[in-house]
């Protein structure tokens, strides 16, 4: 009787060979289905109102108000989470030469970003200027911004849980998996919101 | 992390004997012992089997509301149910029958099966399996809870605003349908993942694409269409709620300020149209599995097969529009649904031919699994039939909302996906259960289900044709519809009576059926490879495989896998496309964290219902729940620091993999 010695293979494995690696993949599929649909959603509901965004006005002079979206704070948070992308690479990188002093220092930087963007996304919603309850609109752009700001929440507690591990256990080779999940995830979540953005901010504003 | 200095014994350690291997693994997968340990389990045969039971009690609570309903529509101007309770009864059944029955069975046949045809040990991720059937098993109560308090849903099993709205829907009962949704697509979702993630990664050494059983190709196709598809409802139900909800109320689907009701018909049957397919797929599965091994031979034409699943997949995507013919869609989206809609009948036509020359070309047996497929063949054919028809708008717009509709989705369901899964029942149950179920009562049991079915459901083509609508809950005698309704009412008795007989044979079966042994059908695939029932590690040394019915052909020599763990839950990963051995991964062991998350999204879903509030207390339960549930999975052990690099090469005399198919 043959036999395939499986000891032979080695144990785990670290990037896209490894099975969770594909688990975390169909999540982000599944997830980007559904931001696809809020963006098909969006451009539905906009054909039907002329103008979009729709007026905004108040009862006292100048009556007729800018309804589109202030674009400071949000343009700031664009660049957090770009800039973010940085010290989460490089704490990855870390991770995997099992470097566990350059794991914590960047992902203690990448953590740090990512929660300012948190606080940030609550000054955007301001900056809608309507609140979701308005109208159509109003509720589609809160929904977007609202189920995003989940998934930062989502890969923040997720990357925070791992460095926590890495720092009371030290790093190993299965939470060096870990971190190049919550890595791709992190990279997901900025991915989504450059392709966001302009539909939410800079689209209305241009045509 | 530190390793004890002499390493535990790993499979095939000349220390061991056969019979140590077996205490060594059963010590490991078998669940712990108790109430708590029931509760703990994540092997996935058990979870496959509560999903199954909690299913076809569904089914038969769900069966029961139609027959009420028959009994109501048995003749003119009944009184027996009121209008209320009618339209309670026709949501819940619809919706119950498609969320709480169909999609799960038959993803739960996915999760029993996919693991053992593809020779591993369990799925992908097991907690995450446990997690999805509580949360399914939370969605039903749900629904069936909020029907039992007399405040079910009413507005059809798709919820269409503005009558599903807050306007004309007040009260709470539209909402018990929308978290309904949100728990079973959730559940629905974490199947989806664990199918194609343990196709992908976990085959049996040698399995290759072209090697893959028809089954396993049918349920990752499913996979894949819920991932896509289910998406779209949760989307469409949580607008739904948020707009209904005081305190939210959001204008998704509120005209007055922008929002629009053909929106939500969009979103909901971008999945809904999708579904029916979810539902057919796997039941192409169970059919060219009971095909090949009653015709004793491989199923003609696998790539057609394959490629015919494939496509139906993506076609499947592509006809959502056809439910919405009777509004205002644009004359060219018309002609391309319509053309779409007739398109998607060519994948279907190549299976029911590749299907009858594999039965041309084999020997028969004539097996009650056998004369359920056959039986979905032909019922199968005429829904589709109908099907066609109604692809061309005239005869949809004559159809629209009649009885026809009734008989036509019927046909496809029942006879495209039950009959094939009482066929499935027949089959496998010897494989779950270790006894074969009886043939005699069996055959009976299938003469009581087709006589029944079409009793039942072939008059409604006629009154459908003769104008009677859906979803009232009675017609005057001037209408002259009471002759064939009374038909299909006596129709309805005869078929609960033969769901009664499969229910009853099941049972005697159990515990008095012919003992299977592992192999009573001498069936060419994996699952029949091990014993019946199969032991908590599925298979003592996990097979290798060289052929598309590897029971067939020379099974005996090819080598088995050895040189995995004896003291926590490990499998071999193999690569995606050839199944060439890749490493070795460390399943997590049983936990009670899947059933805690799921009470609590459970507890938040439900409470959402009453009050916004629930959603970010329910997330930060949820978040601690993961918390701990992450630092119980670390407790298994890390990856050894000296594992041999990639491409080691493997024992000599033990390179896989030959050409031949």
């Amino acid at each position: 009787m043959k036999h395939i010695d499986a000891s032979l293979v080695p144990s785990g494995a670290l990037d896209h060979r490894g099975v969770i690696w594909w688990g975390n993949l169909l999540l982000l599929v599944i997830e980007t289905t559904m931001f696809a649909l809020l963006v098909a959603v969006y451009l539905y509901l906009r054909q039907n109102t002329e103008p979009w965004p729709p007026p905004r006005v108040q009862g006292g002079p100048p009556f007729v108000l800018d309804p589109n979206p202030s674009l400071l704070i949000p343009t700031i948070n664009l660049f957090v989470l770009l800039v973010a992308l940085v010290p989460t690479y490089l704490a990855d990188k870390a991770a995997h030469n099992l470097d566990w002093a350059g794991t914590l220092k960047w992902d203690a930087l990448s953590l740090g970003l990512g929660w300012v963007a948190v606080v940030l996304r609550f000054f955007e919603f301001e900056a809608l200027h309507f609140t979701w309850d308005e109208n159509a609109y109003a509720s589609i752009v809160w929904m977007i911004l609202g189920v995003h700001l989940a998934h930062i929440l989502v890969v923040l507690i997720e990357e925070g849980n791992t460095a926590v591990w890495v720092w009371r256990r030290g790093i190993d080779k299965k939470h060096a998996l870990d971190m190049r999940v919550s890595t791709i995830y992190y990279y997901w979540v900025v991915g989504t919101w450059v392709l966001l953005y302009p539909l939410v901010y800079l689209l209305p504003r241009v045509i | 992390m530190a390793r004890p200095d002499t390493p535990p014994p790993k499979q095939g350690d000349p220390a061991l004997t056969l019979a140590d291997e077996h205490r060594l693994l059963d010590a490991i997968w078998r669940r712990p012992p108790g109430l708590i340990g029931w509760l703990k389990s994540t092997d996935h045969k058990d979870i496959a089997v509560r999903y199954i039971v909690t299913a076809l009690v569904f089914f038969a609570i769900g069966g029961l509301l139609a027959l009420l309903m028959r009994v109501q529509l048995a003749r003119p101007e009944n009184t027996f149910l009121g209008p209320d309770l009618y339209n309670q009864f026709f949501t819940v059944h619809g919706t119950a029958m498609m969320f709480l029955f169909a999609v799960p069975i038959m993803e739960a046949a996915g999760l029993y099966f996919v693991p053992l045809m593809v020779g591993t040990r369990n799925v992908a991720f097991p907690r995450l399996n446990a997690l999805g059937y509580y949360a399914f098993l939370f969605g039903g109560l749900l629904l069936y809870g909020g029907l039992l308090l007399n405040i079910g849903p009413d507005a059809g099993w798709f919820a269409y605003p503005p009558l599903s709205g807050p306007e004309f829907s007040p009260g709470k009962r539209v909402d018990f349908w929308a978290q309904m949704i949100t728990l079973t697509e959730i559940s629905a979702l974490i199947a989806a993942v664990e199918i194609i993630a343990t196709v992908f990664k976990m085959r049996a050494p040698g399995m290759s694409l072209n090697r893959i059983p028809l089954f396993v190709w049918a349920m990752v196709v499913m996979a894949f269409m819920v991932i896509f598809a289910m998406p779209s409802v949760m989307t469409a139900s949580t607008m739904l709620a948020m707009d209904r909800l005081t305190n939210v109320s959001t204008h998704f689907f509120n005209q007055a300020e922008g929002g629009d009701v053909l929106l939500y018909q969009h979103l909901f049957w971008f999945f809904g149209h999708p579904e029916v397919y979810i539902i057919f797929v796997p039941a192409t599965g169970f059919v060219s599995a009971i095909v090949a091994t009653f015709a004793r031979r491989d199923v003609f034409g696998y790539p057609a097969m394959v490629l015919s699943l494939l496509a139906t997949g993506f076609i499947g995507f592509g006809l959502w529009v056809h439910h919405m013919f009777a509004t205002p869609v644009p004359e060219l989206g018309q002609s391309f649904f319509t053309g779409s809609s007739m398109l998607i009948a060519i994948p279907s036509g190549i299976q029911v031919f590749c299907w009858i020359a594999t039965l041309w070309g084999g020997r028969v047996r004539l097996t009650t699994p056998l004369l359920f497929t056959l039986g979905f063949v032909m019922l199968f054919v005429m829904g589709g039939i109908t099907g066609v028809m109604q692809a061309s708008v005239p005869i949809d717009l004559q159809v629209h909302d009649t009885f026809f509709v009734v008989a036509h989705f019927h046909y496809t369901l029942i006879g495209g996906a039950v009959f094939p899964l009482i066929g499935a029942v027949y089959y496998w149950f010897p494989k779950v259960t270790g006894r074969l179920m009886s043939e005699r009562v069996g055959k009976l049991n299938f003469a009581l289900l087709f006589v029944g079915f079409n009793l039942t459901f072939f008059p409604m083509h006629i009154l459908g044709l003769e104008g009677m609508p859906r979803r009232v809950y009675t017609y005057l005698p001037e209408t002259g519809w009471g002759d064939l309704n009374l038909l299909a009412t006596v129709g309805a008795f005869v078929l609960a009576l033969g769901v009664v007989t499969l229910v009853g044979n099941m049972a005697w079966s159990l515990k008095r059926g012919a003992v299977a042994g592992s192999d009573p059908w001498q069936a060419g695939t994996l699952e029949w490879a091990t014993l019946s029932p199969p032991p908590s590690y599925n298979f003592l040394r996990p097979p290798s495989v060289r052929h598309r019915s590897p029971k067939w052909v020379g099974m005996e020599e090819s080598p088995t896998v050895i040189g995995l763990a004896t003291d926590h839950h490990e499998v071999l990963a193999t690569t995606i496309l050839d199944a060439a051995p890749e490493h070795r991964y460390s399943l997590p062991d049983h936990s009670i964290w899947p059933l805690v998350l799921a009470l609590v999204v459970g507890s938040a879903l439900a409470a959402v219902i009453f009050h916004p509030w629930a959603v970010p207390i329910g997330g930060l339960l949820a978040a601690v729940v993961l918390i701990c549930w992450f630092w119980e999975g670390t407790k298994s052990p890390g990856i050894p620091e000296d594992a041999p690099t990639e491409g080691a090469p493997l024992e000599s005399g033990s390179q896989i993999l030959p050409e031949a198919r």
